[in-house]
């Protein structure tokens, strides 16, 4: 909100530039590891063990230790605010030299607790990922082959699978960093004969498949919520299942997208190109399977659904900007601009945000064991939507005219586009407003849930709402077909009525 | 029908390296050590004009010309691939213009030769389109695309000129900060003016 307050104005008015330097570095950091990591985290964790039929994670100790990681490294994070100087200010992605320039030469510094927070978000994300994947290897109910797993379980498996190939690089390279800032080693400075480019390369190594990582759970949100509210049964499980994988091996070969204006030699820009272009194959194949099951289905246009609708419409807006960036000619030109903040809030945003949304409202009443309202969560979506259009649609504009991104002002022919923006912005704070209220209101006196309130297939929901500490405990049922039967007639379990009748049994 | 996406993308992808090849515009990359002289390397291809040496700093241009003008201003003669010597004194900056369609990082410690050919006249806006800390939006420029007869006229006209402080906006709002008691968080201190034998003009109407 500040940051756009900032840019309402094309001069910079309202603060120094060093000051929205410094927010804006914030801004994107908080947003993605304060905020949209944790948020996965928390709502993985809560789903994968009564999805899979396990009473716990693998290692529940280990659990924890990621889990108040959190808070630690978010101290360290935002007390950098107070340290002299400021916080860290150079982007998210944190480039030397820029990084490690130090104006005031102090040994603690905005920038040396960046390093640090970032280091322990990523060892925290290596011991949860460690954990995932171990779980669902190992403790899936009877009779739940790979072959049987909701494509969730899939999604998550993939993107954990990718934060243990991806993280070290960044860690690695963060912990290079850390030495050149404070100790004046010649990792990336040139001084010392170091190379500031190679930065690049381990920093977008990760950070490439980060974004994978984030969205890859919320196309397993899509994959099950598509069916729910279209009762139909999912179009082309195997398929679908199996792409999270090609995402997760395509989008390991691709991040020199990132580095196409950096003096990446010609071959290499071609050969990134086409990697990066056929990650939209898997990508399309489970378009066109949310789209084949909501064809001709029998769609119940309520919160959730619609949240997971406006997120694949905007997936799909936000996908054809994607292979526009990945065309060289093009990025050359809009690279560094507003066009590409537009392309991954259209992403991270209008997408990640609209499916953990969705997430939040279809799994509300398992894990509250209460409805929410109906009506304030339209209100909420409604809003969103209009907000979030408002929001990034126009900074196409602003970008293809040629606005750098990460600027603090800016010139008057790029007014109209930011003041639209700054509007979208407003709305998009408001809209929050309904939503709170509606998650604390229902929690404390909504109406009691069924343990099955929108009549869907899986594990969890034949679990009374909430479920008990410890899921199915020692009476897990067995799987007998994947979980999307909708309409056909081939039972999800072994002995479904007794495990129906169970789930409504007060425990 | 799942062949559509995978056809569609290639489709794009070897038509863009067409004109990746079409384009040519970033020549070599070479290293060189830091408190040296940025070195001339020979390139391959010929250019019509050239080497223009770009320097970019904390935060101002600074463009030298062959025959030892310096100037805040690019200026281009039209229709003439002009090439390049791209060089940083400090952190990565972006040699951006929007209404070319190209942009190209400059790197530390290594010259970046790069060549276009301007194709209309007018005047246009060099942006540093690659975040270099707090002045950032204020590293911009003009670049000017004349007919040959005039960027021949500046050329004979300015070298007779005497060098003195060229833009530097930075500087201005830096002196404005201290002015002010300093406030705001840690910012290293901009770069001293270039001198140079044409000021250029910082409010110069630009087309795109
Ligand atoms: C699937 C979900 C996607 C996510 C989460 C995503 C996210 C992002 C993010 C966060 C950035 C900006 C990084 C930065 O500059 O700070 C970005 C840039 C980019 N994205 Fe996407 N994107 C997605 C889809 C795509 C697709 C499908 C393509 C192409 C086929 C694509 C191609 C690009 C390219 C080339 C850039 C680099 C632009 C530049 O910095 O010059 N993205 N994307
Ligand atoms: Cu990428």
């Amino acid at each position: 909100m500040l940051v756009r307050g900032e840019l309402i104005t094309p001069p910079s008015d309202l603060f120094d530039p060093t000051v929205y330097n410094g927010l804006y570095t914030m801004h994107g950091t908080v947003m993605l590891f304060l905020f949209l990591f944790p948020m996965l985290s928390g709502l993985t964790n809560l789903l994968v063990p009564p999805m899979i039929g396990a009473p716990d994670m693998a290692f529940p100790k280990l659990n924890a230790l990621a889990f108040w990681l959190v808070p630690v490294f978010s101290i360290i994070l935002l007390l950098s605010f107070f340290v002299p100087g400021g916080p860290a200010s150079s982007g998210w992605w944190s480039y030397p030299p820029i990084s490690i320039q130090n104006p005031l030469g102090k040994m603690i510094n905005g920038e040396m607790l960046w390093i640090t927070a970032i280091s322990l978000s990523g060892i925290s994300s290596i011991m949860g990922a460690v954990n995932f994947v171990t779980t669902i290897i190992r403790m899936r109910a009877p009779g739940m082959g790979f072959f049987k797993m909701p494509i969730f379980i899939w999604t998550v498996l993939a993107a954990q699978l990718l934060q243990l190939l991806g993280l070290p690089a960044l860690t690695g390279g963060a912990i290079m960093l850390f030495f050149d800032l404070s100790f004046g080693t010649s990792f990336f400075r040139i001084e010392g004969g170091g190379d500031p480019v190679l930065f690049q390369h381990f920093f977008w190594f990760y950070s490439h498949p980060a974004v994978y990582v984030m969205v890859l759970p919320v196309f397993g949100i899509f994959s099950e919520l598509f069916p729910v509210y279209a009762r139909k049964p999912l179009f082309g499980y195997k398929f679908v299942a199996v792409a999270s994988f090609g995402i997760t091996i395509l989008s390991l070969v691709v991040w020199v997208h990132h580095m196409f204006y950096t003096g990446t030699p010609m071959w290499m820009r071609n050969l990134f190109m086409f990697t990066t272009m056929l990650i939209a194959v898997p990508t399309g194949v489970k378009v066109f399977a949310w789209i084949a099951t909501l064809w001709g289905g029998n769609l119940r246009l309520s919160t959730p659904m619609l949240f997971c609708l406006g997120g694949l419409f905007n997936f799909i807006f936000g996908g054809i900007t994607g292979v526009m960036l990945a065309t060289v000619p093009v990025d050359i030109h809009v690279g560094n601009t507003y066009f590409v903040v537009a392309h991954f809030h259209y992403i991270i945003f209008n997408t990640i945000a609209f499916g953990i949304f969705a997430g939040i409202y279809h799994w509300f009443p398992k894990f509250t064991g209460r409805m929410f309202y109906e009506g304030l969560g339209k209100v909420h979506f409604a809003l969103t939507f209009i907000g979030a259009t408002l929001n990034w649609l126009p900074l196409h504009w602003a970008g293809l005219l040629g606005m750098p991104r990460r600027v603090a002002s800016y010139d008057p022919e790029f007014a109209i586009w930011n003041v639209i923006a700054s509007i979208g912005a407003f709305i998009l704070g408001v809209a929050s407003i309904p939503f709170i209220l509606n998650m604390v209101s229902s929690w404390v006196r909504g109406k009691a849930a069924p343990p099955n309130p929108w009549k869907a297939i899986g594990l969890e929901w034949l679990l009374p709402s909430p479920p008990p500490h410890e899921n199915f405990e020692d009476d897990i049922p067995t799987v007998l077909n994947e979980p999307y039967c909708y309409g056909l007639d081939k039972p999800f379990v072994q002995d479904e009525q007794f495990y129906i009748d169970k789930s409504f049994k007060k425990h | 029908m799942d062949n559509i996406p995978l056809i569609l993308v290639l489709a794009i992808a070897s038509y863009a390296t067409n004109v990746n090849y079409k384009l040519e515009n970033l020549g070599s990359k070479t290293k060189y050590n830091y408190d040296q002289e940025a070195p001339f390397v020979k390139e391959k291809k010929a250019f019509d004009f050239g080497p223009i040496d770009v320097i970019s700093r904390q935060w101002n241009w600074e463009f030298i010309y062959p025959n030892g003008i310096h100037s805040s201003e690019l200026h281009l003669p039209i229709n003439k691939r002009t090439n390049f010597r791209l060089i940083t004194d400090d952190v990565i900056h972006s040699f951006y213009i929007p209404a070319f369609r190209l942009k190209q990082d400059i790197i530390p410690g290594s010259v970046i030769t790069y060549s276009l050919t301007p194709t209309r006249n007018g005047v246009f806006r060099l942006r540093d389109a690659m975040f270099s800390g707090a002045y950032f939006s204020q590293n911009q420029t003009n670049v000017i695309v004349e007919s040959e007869d005039i960027f021949n006229k500046w050329i004979n006209e300015t070298v007779k000129k005497e060098p003195q402080n060229g833009l530097n906006p930075a500087g201005r709002l830096y002196d404005k900060r201290l002015k002010n008691g300093n406030r705001g968080w840690a910012t290293v201190e901009p770069a001293p003016a270039p001198k140079v034998q044409d000021v250029g003009l910082e409010d110069r109407p630009h087309d795109g």
